[in-house]
């Protein structure tokens, strides 16, 4: 037993020796391959150390050209340097390079510039500040996620002190805590130290990005960094092209703007190359030309010594191209022309209407009038008004505080200790309350659906209730949030009322759209004095006293409004910054037989350049009202009035409800439909026995109300059918290519013909909604007998040396099919417009041997604001050879578009009028 | 009482390689990921705050294991063998590789960033199912059915392995199959025939990835055979890896660069090449330490094997010996291009806490077994 449990066990431990005899093997070959390597080969993997090694870099592709029809350039590159960091690098002493490097950028005359927003400001006057879309009042969130950011914790873990936060104590933590950064000799820098790293800091979630620290160095900055390279691990200069749009504003639209990609545009684009340093189309043919417009970026290697670092050589690896080149139909010298004449008239409108009389449906404007203008849309901002040491602007601000506080504590006192119900409160109380609700909604600090609780909520809104039981019912049913406050715990009523109300007025006091409310209000009711808010204007450099102006007001030998008025004329303050009716237009001229686009504008605009790098730019354009980012010719859908019944005319003539010679007497009210708001003629004194040559002669709406109601196919007891006529209406609309998009290359609104009220529609309100582009392609169609073109805006096409690549050939969508007579009976009428109706407007082109015909447009959208503005024509009335068309939204009327037309028309033919008479 | 004196009859030796290879491990990571000792401003890098609290868990994991009746272990086996089995499974269907888009799936996510790798539980986990399986049958191991049923349990965890893809864990789990088949009674008529197969399948193999158009092999592990035989035909694409250490390890020459001292060039330094930086700062004389320690600790862990009484014991140490062997020399095979790159961590060292608890058990395991036989033995002189 005992000798067979031992010979087993020798026979199982020969086995193990095997399997350890095995193990010392392969260790042993292992130690063998490490000592081969390391030490009888070590002569060979020296060398290798030492050897020169490679480096790919990318260098950028250059981006296509875009010019006017003639060469004239509207979008080019300019060559420049920039200095990017790598987060990936992790740079051991960041902070030391970069202190190092703001050096170098200041010996040399270069700065910062940064892509990501530094939520705090700095000015010597004012101290530190957060940046408006950090405020509040307006963007509670980003502020919170900032302060999350530089306390490392969350948003949801921010204490009440901490959301408290100043601009200072922020900037500050941001410098000792999260950043933990060297003292600088200056605030200045120190903000710019800070701004770096927060940017960087940003970039960490996406470490192998590089992160744009200067743009447009010197090459002496060049050099500097890459002579002590070893110090700035981590920053590389690249060769950039830096995109400039010579023209500004008058392409800002039609040729868009090119910048730096975004995520979301790199993860649209992933197969197809782009990197986060690459430029790509935003809007206009720099967004739907990209394809063509894109230069590919190519790869330069580099061979680096292996001792030294230094560069010894490059081979491009793929060389970088360069994109097509663009040619626009456009006429760089029309469109300016066309942009002028458009200007001018919105200008002089605007000036006409300024009497120092306010009217409450906008046809005249007072000095008050213009100056809560011009606090609403940022003229006059907050953040001027704050940020100033200002002898006027200080005074403003202290009227601002007293009067805020004084009416806030009204409504304190008013709400938690009187009985009044809602409606009592004076008029700024409601507003005040109406914005704390307001801002209460937008944080979320209230929810109330008040859909499902009509009844309360009704009693509520018609006034009838104190806003104590308001607060009481909404507290009681859990509608606003006690633990926002603080007050889980709290039971007494009036001190939790007490606390909401204080917390949520503090969150006013810091937002900008109660300012704005208020200082309204102060200019509104006088308590700061017109002549004061006239120099914080001056003062604050807003205007300018070049022309002696400021004087002439002091001295009494101007009065306030005049100088305004003078402001206006030389342009310091313009339409779109006072965003007043009328502000803004549209006005497209294309060739009737091609339906090629010579000039298309659209005015308020801005200039692209400014909008790609300067943020304070960017950020007023963004925030103006006046919607200068909108290309109004193609997206701006409005009813278009009167312009409208060529294509009822053409309706009831071709399919035979009326001809030539059928005649009806206008009686002022249509009769036949809505018994009680009868549809009426927009002139009370009849325009007697109109056949269709007059009606479009005269604008009669009679007429036209009458050829939409036949075709609606009344019967014998004037039973009719709205949508019988609507669909014929509609039919025409699209056969003549009005409400079809136009098919122009850079993206246009949708058209849209009413379906609503025929008889209305007839005269081309109803909800007929069309772009001054879709009533251009019509009145081409009109123009030359019934052809519908396509508008086109894309000329040509080049490669980068010069060859043709491709040409745009004129594409006729459809033939109307509408027999040449009846487009002459209607070309009559439009004759008529010019020659008879409108004769002294176009009296100058006829004389100067311009024949136009063409059809005014009054279009009524709102009952309180003035009605928009239309003219659309051709020339010559013989010989049709280019269409037209002219909005002005809110431009009061009929004629008031005339003038623009007719300086297009002009400047097209190289004739100079003589404008005199042009109100 | 009887528990706390399974501690005092703990090998010490074993605990002392674990713990050096483990610490110095720790500071190569830390040296890998850019971080540097400084006395003044002592803090540690994130990775090697989480190995140090994998080692911990380790820790607690032996501690475990000692306090567990001896039989216990035995009866863990086969439900340990299923639950891996299961996760072998799971991990193939909701598994991920280390990178976004890794077209592998290894890791298998639990909660949070917490994943495991359910191979480096495998290889332990099939150690002891084998040595129980070898264990209950005693001298039925040369039966044909047997036989069958063995390789049944060894080669269903090992397919599923390879599927992942993972040719370098697949290839450690067959040597220590091989190793406990080869320690157990089995005959030589069946081992010679064995090694005459393996043989051949290692040359169809090599002629399969040959091809250029590989049946057996996924493309990608046929191409990492080919940038072995052919470096330098992919000298910037998979062997750029191996490449790359290799040259880092030759720059270290005998007494290396320095520690903290690497100049970056090795690829996923804190697991799959950890051996390249160890070699490149610490040089031939470090990299040899290194090498003896493995070796010390699977020599000791095959005489713990030796000295056990029973067959469950002998085979657990064997498997786990030859285990780090194996495995450690792959690693370092892979770091000097001698073999073709796998991927595998070194035992202890590398990052990664899947491996080090595993392997932590593991050397639980061989613990148990030794202070089981020392009782035993103390039994039987009546002390």
């Amino acid at each position: 037993m005992n000798k067979e449990r031992k010979r087993r066990r020798w026979r199982k431990s020969k086995r193990i020796t095997v399997i350890t005899v095995f193990i010392f093997g392969i260790f042993a070959f292992m130690w063998a391959s490490v000592y081969r390597i390391q030490i009888l080969d070590a002569d060979l993997y020296r060398e290798l150390a030492a050897e020169n090694t490679y480096e790919e870099q990318t260098t950028s592709g250059i981006r296509g050209c875009i010019y006017d029809r003639y060469g004239r350039p509207l979008a080019i590159n300019t060559e420049s340097l920039s200095l990017y960091y790598l987060p990936d690098a992790n740079h051991p002493d960041l902070n030391e390079a970069l202190v190092y490097l703001l050096d170098i950028l200041e010996t040399n005359g270069d700065s910062i510039s940064l892509e990501q927003t530094f939520p705090i400001g700095y000015d010597e006057k004012t101290g530190f500040y957060y940046l408006p879309e950090y405020d509040v009042g307006s963007n509670e969130v980003a502020l919170y996620n900032f302060l999350a950011e530089i306390y490392n914790t969350s948003r949801d873990a921010l204490t009440y002190e901490q959301k408290m936060t100043t601009a200072e104590e922020a900037f500050n933590q941001l410098v000792q805590n999260t950043f933990e950064l060297p003292q600088m000799d200056s605030v200045e820098k120190q903000l710019e130290l800070a701004q770096i790293r927060y940017a960087i800091f940003c970039g960490r979630f996406n470490p192998t990005v590089p992160v744009l620290i200067a743009d447009n160095i010197s090459e002496t900055t060049q050099a500097a960094i890459m002579e002590r390279r070893s110090d700035f691990n981590g920053f590389t200069v690249q060769t950039e092209y830096t995109r400039e749009y010579p023209e500004g504003e008058l392409f800002a639209h039609i040729v868009g703007y090119a910048g730096h990609i975004n995520q979301t545009e790199l993860e649209e684009h992933a197969d197809q190359g782009y990197d986060a340093n690459d430029t790509i189309g935003k809007t206009g043919v720099e967004l739907y030309y990209e394809e063509q417009l894109r230069g590919v970026d190519g790869t330069v290697q580099i061979e680096l010594d292996g001792d030294t670092g230094d560069r010894v050589n490059e081979t491009i690896l793929e060389p970088a191209t360069q994109g097509n080149s663009i040619f626009l139909t456009i006429d760089r010298d029309l469109q300016e022309q066309a942009y002028e004449a458009l200007y001018a008239q919105i200008k002089n409108l605007l000036l006409s209407k300024i009497t120092g009389q306010s009217s409450s449906t906008g046809e005249t404007y007072s000095l008050t009038d213009l100056y809560c203008a011009l606090i609403d849309n940022n003229f006059v901002s907050i953040q001027t008004i704050e940020g100033s040491q200002g002898e006027y602007a200080s005074a403003f601000r202290q009227t601002y505080e007293a009067q805020s506080e004084y009416l806030l504590a009204q409504l304190e006192e008013s709400i938690l200790n009187s009985n009044l119900i809602f409606s009592q409160y004076s008029e700024i109380l409601q507003d005040i309350y109406n914005q704390m609700i307001e801002s209460m909604r937008d944080n979320e600090h209230l929810t109330y659906d008040y859909q499902n609780d009509t009844e309360f909520y009704s009693e509520y809104s018609q006034g009838n209730l104190t806003i104590r039981s308001f607060l009481e019912y909404c507290l009681n049913q859990g509608y606003i949030h006690r633990d926002i406050y603080g007050l889980e715990e709290e039971t007494n009523l009036d001190v939790i009322l007490q606390t909401i109300i204080e917390q949520e007025f503090d969150n006013l006091r810091r937002s900008n759209d109660y300012k704005k409310c208020m200082y309204r209000y102060i200019i509104e009711n006088q308590l700061y004095s017109e002549s004061s808010f006239l120099y914080l204007m001056y003062e604050e450099e807003l205007i300018h006293n070049q022309d002696g102006s400021r004087e002439a007001v002091a001295s009494g030998n101007m009065s306030i409004l005049n100088c305004l008025i003078q402001k206006i004329e030389e342009d310091e303050i313009t339409p779109a910054d006072l965003n007043l009716d009328p502000c803004s237009g549209s006005a497209v001229l294309t060739d009737c037989n091609t339906g090629e686009v010579l000039a298309m504008v659209s005015y308020p605009s801005f200039d692209p350049n400014r909008f790609l790098s300067d943020t304070a730019y960017y950020n007023e354009i963004v925030q103006d009202n006046s919607g200068p980012l909108t290309f109004r010719a193609l997206n701006e859908m409005r009813a278009i009035g009167s312009t409208y019944k060529m294509c009822t005319a053409i309706a009831g003539l071709d399919l035979g409800y009326i001809d030539e010679y059928t005649t009806v007497y206008d009686d002022y009210a249509y009769p036949y439909v809505n018994s009680v708001d009868h549809p009426t003629c927009w002139s009370t004194v009849s325009h007697g026995v109109v056949n269709v040559v007059t009606a479009l002669e005269h604008s009669c709406n009679y007429f036209f109300y009458d050829v939409g109601y036949r075709l609606s196919d009344p019967t014998a007891d004037h039973e009719f059918d709205d949508d019988v006529g609507l669909k014929k209406l509609a039919d025409y609309a699209e056969r003549l290519g009005l409400s079809t998009q136009t098919g122009i290359e850079i993206g246009e609104g949708t058209p849209k013909a009413s379906d609503q009220d025929a008889v209305r529609s007839a005269i081309g309100q109803g909800t007929n909604a069309f772009s001054a582009a879709n009533v251009n392609r019509y009145t081409c169609t009109v123009a030359n007998g019934g052809s519908v073109y396509n508008l086109f805006l894309i000329d040509e096409i080049h490669s980068a040396d010069g060859a043709l690549l491709y040409q745009t050939e004129p594409v006729k969508a459809s033939d109307t099919g509408i027999s040449e007579s009846i487009f002459s009976i209607v070309k009559e009428g439009m004759r008529l417009v010019v020659t008879e109706e409108h004769a002294a407007e176009f009296a100058s082109l006829e004389a100067a041997g311009i024949h136009t015909a063409g059809k005014t447009g009054t279009a009524q959208e709102a009952k309180d604001r003035p009605d928009h503005s239309f003219f659309t024509g051709y020339a010559s009335y013989e010989n049709p050879e280019i269409v037209a068309t002219v909005v002005i939204p809110y431009g009061g009327g009929s004629a008031n578009a005339i003038p623009v037309f007719r300086d297009i028309i002009a400047n097209y033919y190289g004739i100079s009028l003589d404008t005199e008479q042009d109100m | 009482m009887a528990r706390t004196e399974n501690f005092r009859h703990m090998d010490i030796l074993v605990l002392v390689l674990v713990t050096i290879l483990v610490l110095f491990g720790t500071v190569m990571i830390g040296s890998a990921n850019g971080w540097v000792y400084d006395s003044e401003n002592f803090t540690l890098d994130g990775l090697m705050v989480r190995q140090l609290i994998g080692y911990g868990l380790g820790l607690v994991f032996i501690a475990c294991i000692q306090i567990c009746d001896y039989s216990l272990i035995k009866i863990v086996a086969v439900p340990a063998y299923l639950v891996v089995l299961v996760l072998l499974v799971l991990v193939l269907r909701y598994g991920v590789g280390a990178y976004e888009n890794d077209d592998v799936s290894r890791w298998l996510p639990i909660v949070g960033d917490i994943s495991i790798q359910p191979s480096e539980l495998c290889k332990i986990a099939l150690t002891m199912v084998l040595a129980w399986f070898f264990d209950k049958v005693g001298d039925r191991i040369n039966r044909i059915p047997v036989l069958m049923g063995a390789l049944g349990i060894a080669f269903i965890p090992l397919i599923l392995v390879f599927k992942e893809p993972d040719l370098s864990t697949s290839l450690v789990i067959l040597a220590i199959v091989a190793a406990i088949l080869f320690s157990s009674k089995l005959s030589w008529r069946y081992i010679v025939p064995g090694l005459v197969l393996a043989a051949i399948l290692v040359v169809i193999v090599f002629l399969d990835a040959l091809s250029g158009d590989p049946k057996l092999l996924g493309d990608y592990q046929a191409d990492r055979i080919l940038a072995w035989l052919h470096p330098e035909d992919y000298q910037l694409t998979i062997a750029y890896q191996s490449i790359q250490s290799r040259t880092a390890i030759g720059t270290g020459g005998l007494y290396g660069v320095g520690l903290f001292q690497n100049g970056g060039t090795v690829p996923v330094p804190t697991t799959d090449f950890i051996f390249g930086i160890i070699s490149e700062e610490l040089g031939l004389i470090g990299a040899s330490i290194v090498i003896l320690l493995f070796l010390s600790l699977s020599l000791r862990i095959l005489w713990i094997g030796a000295h056990a009484e029973d067959v469950f014991g002998k085979l657990v140490c064997i498997g786990i010996g030859v285990m780090i062997a194996v495995q450690s020399s792959i690693h370092i095979g892979v770091s000097t291009a001698v073999l073709p790159n796998t991927g595998l961590p070194l035992p202890f060292v590398s990052y990664g806490l899947s491996s080090l608890t595993a392997n932590m058990m593991g050397i639980g395991l061989v613990l148990r077994i030794n202070v089981e036989s020392k009782k035993n033995k103390l039994r039987r002189y009546g002390v």
